[in-house]
């Protein structure tokens, strides 16, 4: 998939919030465009899900490696939108918003689908994998 | 850190009505402050040759109130850190005195988000947009449902403290809830808007504007009000780390971190937490003033429902805090609010929730946005605070 900034699905159901995709990040979308997930890995061994210096032992990004990982971790915190805040997602409510954290380390933001969004809960156990939505891929959550 | 002696104060405040001012605009709520504000230091219109300004929701400002007042106005700062920003106009206007670019900062804000039918959050086109997770409402559920799961609290748990900060407003004349109590079962009963956050865990949106002058001390002795003095500032901010795809959360939805901004404004000062005589925490939803009630250590971890319950947090309580019901229902001028009701707290005008002998203030903003959150501490004190 050609990534641009930010990105325009060309599916009918283009009128989602396209993700973002920084230069310095474009191996991870470009990974999950191929099915992987990937974080990117310090020499140290810390994992982060985007380019940063690292935060554990103070390298700059430019040590970071992208790794394929699992995607297994697990729910640290969720909520549910009652309420629209975007035409897209008017037509999906109520949707769960969660942060996962990864066995890795890094936590990210994401949404945990093939599961009612009441069934979520602190501590589910899930897996995050590419997954398309109308035509966009994204980091989504699923139980495992 | 080092206790310093004061050197810096707010000489004038103006505040505006605040609710519905339709038909108003912005700017022109921002140069009603400004009137207001000069008028209350009994300061030239000249004379104020600093100013700095934050934009707010609905209409943005952009500075033009300055020249409207006829300011002198030399150095014209923009800034926005969100709801942590109003501290930081004072940190800024001290480095512009410092700096020796102004003598007198007016530093303002001013919002008619209300009239304007804004809904903060809408559309916005963050990295988490695509995730459907918007608004500071949104960040704030994150919080509050692991702030429940670690503790095992709940909605109801919340409700104690918006009530709190109800009662605080309702005899106030100038709050946007004067006269209006809510109960835990009104709570209970109000929407979802993001869950577990109910319509009543949220503050308002409201018209209005605050604007208040930062000089010297020894500037501020001169003029018609009583000086309020800037005894501590701190900052802790963590933009960037957190909710953010991929960072590991430093500043973790359970874990809301004060310390720095926490030790410096009090180290400061030379206050512990048991010398500060009214507190006015950032109160954009009710999981950020339970946070902040157990981060200052007024109540241990998990307790902040309790310590409400049992009647701390009232204004006639030995631990008064939010005393004019701030954001939650006395007016939506962001981190203004609160440092608007902390002078007045100080100079005894706090009306019908003044604080019998109120001496030192303990002010707090927090900023929440797509990229973090910002928190900045300030103390505040009347001159004879011994």
């Amino acid at each position: 998939m050609n990534t641009r900034q930010p990105e325009q699905p060309d599916s009918p159901a283009g009128s989602q919030p396209p993700r973002v995709v920084d230069s310095e990040d474009r191996p991870f979308w470009e990974a999950l465009d191929r099915g992987q997930l990937t974080l990117a890995r310090c020499l140290c061994g810390a994992c982060y899900a985007r380019s940063q210096a690292c935060l554990s032992c103070g390298g700059t990004a430019e040590g970071l490696r992208w790794v394929s990982v699992s995607g297994r971790g697990h729910v640290r915190t969720y909520v549910v939108f009652d309420k629209p805040y975007h035409p897209y997602f008017a037509a999906r409510l109520p949707y769960c918003v969660a942060v996962v954290a990864l066995e890795e380390g890094p936590e990210i933001v994401t949404n945990v689908i093939e599961c009612a969004p009441d069934a979520v809960y602190v501590g589910q156990e899930v897996e995050v994998f590419a997954a398309v939505r109308d035509g966009q891929v994204l980091p989504q959550a699923r139980p495992r | 850190m080092s206790i310093r002696a004061p050197r810096y104060a707010i000489c004038g405040l103006g505040v505006t009505p605040q609710g519905v001012i339709p038909d108003t605009s912005a700017e022109r709520l921002a140069w009603d402050a400004v009137e207001l504000a000069l008028a209350d230091a009994g300061l030239a219109r000249r004379a104020v040759d600093g100013y700095v300004f934050q934009p707010g929701f609905g209409e943005r400002t952009t500075g033009m109130a300055a020249s409207r007042a006829a300011l002198g106005a030399n150095t014209t700062l923009l800034i926005n850190s969100s709801g942590a920003t109003a501290i930081l106009a004072i940190t800024s206007a001290i480095g512009l005195i410092e700096a020796g670019t102004a003598d007198y900062v007016m530093c303002v804000h001013a919002t008619n988000a209300r009239s304007q039918t804004v809904t903060v959050g809408e559309g916005e086109d963050t990295a988490l947009a695509a995730f459907g997770l918007f608004s500071p409402g949104g960040q704030c559920a994150l919080m509050a449902q692991s702030y429940f799961e670690r503790f095992g609290r709940g909605s109801s748990d919340l409700a104690e403290i918006a009530v709190a900060l109800r009662n605080n407003a309702v005899p106030r004349a100038d709050a946007y809830r004067h006269g209006q109590p809510i109960t835990v079962e009104q709570h209970q009963e109000s929407r979802f808007i993001v869950r577990p956050l109910r319509l009543f865990d949220y503050c308002l949106v409201t018209d209005g504007a605050v604007a208040f002058i930062v000089t010297s001390l020894e500037r501020a002795r001169d003029l018609a009000r009583p000086p309020v003095a800037v005894l501590g500032l701190g900052a802790c901010h963590e933009v960037g780390q957190a909710y953010t795809r991929g960072a590991r959360l430093a500043l973790g939805p359970a874990s809301f971190d004060a310390e720095p901004a926490r030790s410096r404004a009090l180290g400061a000062a030379g206050l512990s937490i048991d010398e500060i005589d009214v507190f006015q925490f950032y109160d954009a939803f009710t999981i950020l003033v339970a946070l902040q009630l157990e981060a200052y250590g007024l109540c241990g971890p998990g307790e902040a429902a309790d310590w409400v319950r049992a009647g701390n947090f009232a204004w006639d309580s030995a631990r008064p805090c939010n005393t004019s019901g701030t954001l939650h229902s006395w007016g939506y001028v962001q981190g203004f609010t609160h440092i608007a009701e902390g002078v007045r707290q100080l100079r005894g005008e706090g009306g019908a929730t003044q604080v019998n002998g109120a001496r030192t203030a303990l002010v707090t903003n927090i900023g929440i946005t797509g990229a973090g959150q910002a928190h900045t501490a300030l103390v505040l004190g009347r001159e004879d605070r011994t």
